[in-house]
């Protein structure tokens, strides 16, 4: 029986943008990270390490990740005389991001149907 | 990370935290002093145009110039951070609420602005431009509350929740 490497990059979805759930979306943390970077462009760094209320390298680490699938592209600069980095959630990770939500609703919703069929019993 | 599907209860859970998530960064205001320098911009150029009226054409240009800038400048990364943004605006405006709490200040805006050229074209105060524009002025400024309600961080969902 082997380990799995806590570090090992998740697989990406081989169609993004298709109704599936993406399994490196499925951790919490990066979900919460694509969902604040999606309805913005350029996004600073510390802006989601704040409001996510995460340390530098956990978000350092994750973006890492999300890097290496494609999803989100870093740009490293100065403004002034003080370094900045910003995060973009690229073509590739919205697809995913659509991708994962669709599938998400879906069972969401399925589930709901499901509970409409069985309405619960009157009351004594 | 194991291949696995999220029970329902967890998928409602991720898409409610989506869509706060995107509630806050569409409801992260512009950076203060920028929107007052904007707002403060109108009642000055209509001011301008009062004073020298023999270079209205130009004044006129001043106001337009100002509110393109706003719009457009922030959306580059370097530009947008050194202005004081921490969120670029996205490339879709956003969705909801929001966008029409501002199609409502805009709305609300023209209507005083064609009431106040009515108006000053009636009564023929002095300084009929600088009353104009300060009073859309005024409405922008005072909508700034209303527009951008969230400022603060929404609490993350909760496995019990």
């Amino acid at each position: 029986m082997t380990t799995p490497d806590p570090t090992a990059v998740p697989a990406p979805q081989e169609s993004p943008g298709a109704t599936s759930l993406d399994q490196a979306l499925l951790d919490p943390t990066r979900f919460s990270i694509v969902s604040l970077l999606a309805p913005a462009r350029w996004t600073e760094f510390g802006f989601v390490r704040d409001a996510l209320g995460m340390s530098d390298s956990a978000l350092s680490k994750q973006v890492t990740t999300l890097g290496r699938l494609g999803y989100v592209d870093v740009d490293k600069g100065y403004v002034g005389k003080r370094p900045r980095t910003w995060l973009w959630l690229n073509d590739q990770g919205r697809a995913a991001l659509r991708g994962h939500v669709a599938a998400l609703e879906q069972i969401a919703q399925q589930a709901a149907a499901q509970g409409a069929r069985y309405p619960n019993p009157p009351r004594e | 990370m194991s291949d696995r599907s999220p029970t329902p209860e967890e998928a409602t859970r991720s898409l409610r935290e989506l869509s706060r998530w995107q509630q806050h960064v569409t409801g992260t205001p512009p950076p203060r002093w920028l929107y007052l320098l904007v707002v403060a911009a109108l009642p000055v150029a209509g001011a301008a145009r009062d004073l020298w009226p023999q270079h209205s054409a130009e004044h006129a240009l001043v106001a337009p110039a100002v509110v393109l800038a706003y719009l457009y400048l922030p959306r580059f990364s370097r530009v947008g951070s050194a202005l004081g943004y921490r969120v670029m605006p996205g490339r879709r405006p956003p969705r909801g609420s929001l966008l029409g709490r501002r199609y409502a200040v805009l709305a609300a805006a023209l209507v005083v602005y064609v009431l106040g050229e009515y108006l000053v074209h009636q009564l023929r105060p002095a300084y009929p431009n600088t009353i104009v524009d300060g009073a859309v002025a005024l409405v922008i400024a005072g909508s700034a509350w209303w527009t951008y309600p969230s400022r603060t961080a929404p609490e993350p969902a909760r496995d019990d929740a």
